[in-house]
């Protein structure tokens, strides 16, 4: 689409003022100015409507606010609550920040982007001035020939009395129209070769997709792994770091564990006296449960050579070990809880230490349930025991 | 009496709109010139050491700083802080000048936001380098992710700072392109034919300087500015509460917010004198930034350097009418303890020094001014490293009280973020029109009062 019109150029801003004030006192339609500078009080002087464009900015503004408000809710309290400072989950007043620039950058954006499509703005369109200079230093007014009685030449005279400098007829294409579309031909074109891009975008998607299949058999590339595989050495693994070569280390020589209290004694049997003269039994006869833990271990581990009564008949002794002695008979009853401690400790004769396979607390469990074994009145095997 | 109504026009040399084409295009247009190179290698050697020193602290780890267990923030967040505030007074003259309608902002606005852009930049190397590994520095964006779905803390003042800055930096850089647009159109009309011309018209977004889009233009640059008013000030708010919500003596404190925003458009009217002086001689645009936006800049940082100054003085006053030994002891360490040199230098550079710009004589003496800009933005960088490190160095715990010293590698990186600062500013003189033609053509007094005598039949 084209029009008819009358293009007018200027050189000075007070001159187009008031040539637009003389136009529209002799009722001619102003079609568009075209101006290096957005001249003051001209919109005033055309008489034109404010633009609309705050409302795409006050619509932005509240849309981008609710957004952010939301967002900030949703992902606080119910997506992933997370306690922060014991604070509530919907801490609104912490959320009044971003919100706001949410709002903020919504509105801005959207004012831009209002602006851009309203005004037919977009990069890569071709600039053709209306006139030349036109976006140095003149100013051109343009008249709409809208019918057959638009008298060009009184027009043309009204202009130069204005002290117009160049008064031309000119028909305009679509691109000059307020609402300038690309003309025809042009928008033809340009469609073609969108077309044939997104053509070919196509063939390459179609192409890739049997250009790469997938293999199940193998596992996917991984970009971010975050942190999935730990570059530390598993225990296991070899480790060159180490002279003898190993992760996992033993721990240096009289090192206690944590919760191992350290025992201050030689394998010798003065320090087995000695040891009776000075530890106590921390379970007393009446701990039920430390009794039964004792029962538990001497079945375990005492049984096999001093059989389930303490009589020193176990399998082992049976089978041509040599046989311990009678833990209930004889010397063994007259012996300090320390002085068994320190025999299952650190052996005695045949009798291996066993202080690698008991924890010192099931060591003098088990010293109860021999104590309860040494007692007449107490049952004499575990089986008896609830 | 006449003409002390009548001030001197904003651009001196009777100008016409065609002379402003002419004059702004021109360094454009023309080869650069010797300075313009020499001023170009300097600033592209310094971005080339901060990009080496960045380059080896990402791949060694961010033990190569100076920072331990009591100080854990300290050059890093400085200069983040230190190049936010310049960015703000960019915003300042392109907005809330705007809407004040200061008509002599149109000289300096382009640069001035220019300037922020640039800035901004800057700033957000810092924490992007402290992240330690700034390859996962999207996981602030608060995405739909496999990782729970794991959100954003947005409870944390730090959180509220990504948001900030990255609406700063987007809108800054919108409201800096829409300004733009005309002027591209301009600058393309002029170009010879080739990839300049291209490149231009296609950023001009075939802009014709019709009437309707100026209208509407009108209106959004408008709304832009009502819009950046608030969010500048938002910024360095919520920049200041990275420090305030801390319950830490030195940072725990109301004042925090406004003594930011202040210090803040101090620092970057500093920058833009700084700026300004040497572009106007350099680039030969004495006749349109002129003594009437110098004058205003100088009085501007004179203001917000006095409410710097009553700042520092709140501060001290709340430590001790607060009665709290811990405050109490902040500030007196502050002044008289080992890091006291600094704050002296602060209150020298950003209180003292300004004072001198009561003076006529002083605002009209170019050479002055510079030094005193420069000076300020040195107390300015020095205001941020007090308020950081003195407060974090001693703290409630004597047997943790250490010290802090910068490692080459951290100097390097305030140098390489002043170089590519300058890298930028210097290739934006170069390839994009540094004054706004299209706001100044409509300041110009040329063809406006004596149009009536001559036109007159």
């Amino acid at each position: 689409m084209s029009k008819r019109t009358l293009v007018a150029v200027f050189e000075h801003e007070a001159d187009l003022m008031r040539a637009v004030a003389a136009v529209r006192a002799a009722d001619l339609k102003i079609d568009d100015v075209y101006a290096p500078y957005a001249v003051h009080g001209l919109d005033r002087a055309l008489g034109w409507r404010p633009s609309r464009l705050g409302w795409a900015c006050a619509l932005g503004g509240m849309s981008g606010a609710i957004f952010m408000l939301w967002l900030q809710w949703w992902t606080s309290a119910v997506s992933w609550p997370l306690n922060v400072g014991g604070k509530p989950w919907n801490s609104l007043p912490a959320f009044v920040p971003v919100a706001f620039e949410g709002m903020v950058l919504a509105a801005g954006l959207t004012t831009v982007f209002a602006l851009l499509a309203v005004a037919r703005l977009r990069p890569g369109k071709k600039t053709r001035p209306i006139v030349p200079g036109v976006a140095d230093d003149r100013f051109a007014l343009v008249l709409e020939e809208a019918d057959a009685a638009f008298d060009a030449a009184a027009a043309s005279k009204l202009l130069r009395n204005c002290r117009a400098v160049e008064v031309s007829e000119r028909v305009l294409e679509d691109e000059f129209s307020p609402l300038g579309a690309p003309a025809g031909a042009a928008r033809t074109r340009l469609r073609r070769r969108l077309n044939y891009l997104l053509l070919l975008l196509l063939a390459v998607v179609v192409a890739m997709v049997f250009l790469t299949l997938p293999d199940p058999s193998r596992p996917n590339r991984e970009f971010f792994p975050d942190m999935a595989h730990s570059p530390a050495y598993s225990s296991a693994s070899a480790n060159p770091n180490f002279p003898d070569g190993k992760t996992l280390q033993s721990p240096v020589p009289g090192v206690l564990t944590q919760g191992q209290s350290p025992l201050h004694y030689d394998a010798t049997d003065a320090e087995a006296l000695r040891a009776g003269r000075e530890l106590r039994n921390p379970f007393s006869a009446k701990d039920a449960k430390a009794g039964a833990r004792g029962a538990l271990v001497f079945q375990t581990y005492c049984t096999p050579c001093h059989g389930g009564g303490g009589l020193g008949d176990g399998a082992v002794a049976l089978r041509g070990y040599p046989a311990p002695p009678s833990l209930v008979t004889g010397d063994t009853t007259k012996m300090p809880d320390g002085q068994l401690f320190h025999i299952i400790t650190y052996g005695r004769v045949n009798m291996p230490a066993q202080s690698g396979l008991l924890s010192p607390e099931d060591r003098w469990a088990a010293i109860l349930h021999i104590r309860s074994l040494q007692t007449p009145t107490a049952p004499k095997s575990i089986e008896a025991k609830p | 009496m006449a003409e002390a109504h009548h001030p001197p026009p904003l651009v001196a040399g009777n100008k016409s709109s065609a002379d402003v084409t002419r004059d702004i295009c021109a360094p454009l247009e023309r080869g650069p010139t010797g300075w313009w190179w020499s001023a170009f290698l300097t600033s592209a050697s310094v971005l080339a050491l901060g990009a080496a020193a960045v380059a080896y602290q990402v791949a060694t780890g961010i033990g190569t700083w100076g920072l331990n267990r009591t100080v854990g923030w300290a050059f890093d967040i400085t200069n983040f802080v230190f190049w936010i505030g310049i960015g703000h007074a960019g915003t300042l003259i392109s907005a809330i000048l705007f809407l004040f309608r200061q008509q002599w902002r149109t000289s300096v606005n382009r640069s001035a936001e220019a300037m922020t852009i640039f800035a901004v930049m800057c700033a957000g190397l810092f924490p992007l380098i402290h992240m330690g590994r700034p390859w996962l520095a999207y996981w602030v964006v608060p995405y739909p992710n496999f990782r729970g779905p794991l959100w954003v803390n947005f409870r944390s003042a730090l959180m509220w700072d990504v948001f900030a800055i990255s609406t700063y930096f987007t809108i800054s850089l919108v409201f800096w392109y829409v300004g733009l647009i005309p002027d591209l159109a301009t600058a393309s009309a002029r170009a010879r034919p080739g990839w300049r011309r291209r490149l231009l018209e296609f950023f001009s977004l075939g802009w014709n300087g019709s009437y309707r889009t100026w209208h509407r233009y009108e209106l959004v640059y408008l709304l832009l500015a009502g819009l950046a008013t608030p969010l500048v000030v938002s910024v360095h708010t919520v920049v200041s509460f990275d420090f305030a919500t801390a319950v830490l003596p030195g940072w725990h404190t109301t004042v925090l917010p406004p003594y930011f925003v202040a210090g803040a458009i101090f620092s970057g009217m500093a920058m833009v004198l700084t700026l300004m002086l040497v572009a106007r001689k350099v680039m030969g645009l004495e006749d349109y930034i002129t003594q009437r936006h110098i004058d205003p800049m100088c009085k501007l940082t004179l203001l917000t350097g006095s409410i710097v100054g009553l700042a520092y003085l709140v501060e001290l006053f709340t430590a001790l009418y607060s009665g709290n030994a811990y405050e109490q002891f902040a500030a007196m360490n502050r002044l008289w303890g080992p890091y006291g040199w600094c704050y002296w230098v602060m209150i020298g550079c950003n209180v003292a020094v300004p004072q001198l710009l009561w003076f006529p004589r002083i605002r009209r003496a170019l050479p002055a001014v510079f030094v005193i800009s420069v000076l300020v933005n040195v107390g300015m960088w020095f205001e941020r490293f007090v308020i950081i490190v003195t407060s974090l160095h001693r703290d409630f715990l004597p047997s943790s009280w250490t010290m802090y010293l910068p490692t080459s590698v951290e100097l390097a990186t305030l140098a390489g973020s002043f170089g590519l600062f300058f890298t930028c500013f210097l290739l934006f003189c170069r390839f994009l029109p540094m004054i706004a033609m299209g706001e100044v053509k409509g300041v110009l007094e040329h063809g406006r009062g004596n149009v009536a005598e001559e036109v007159a039949p």
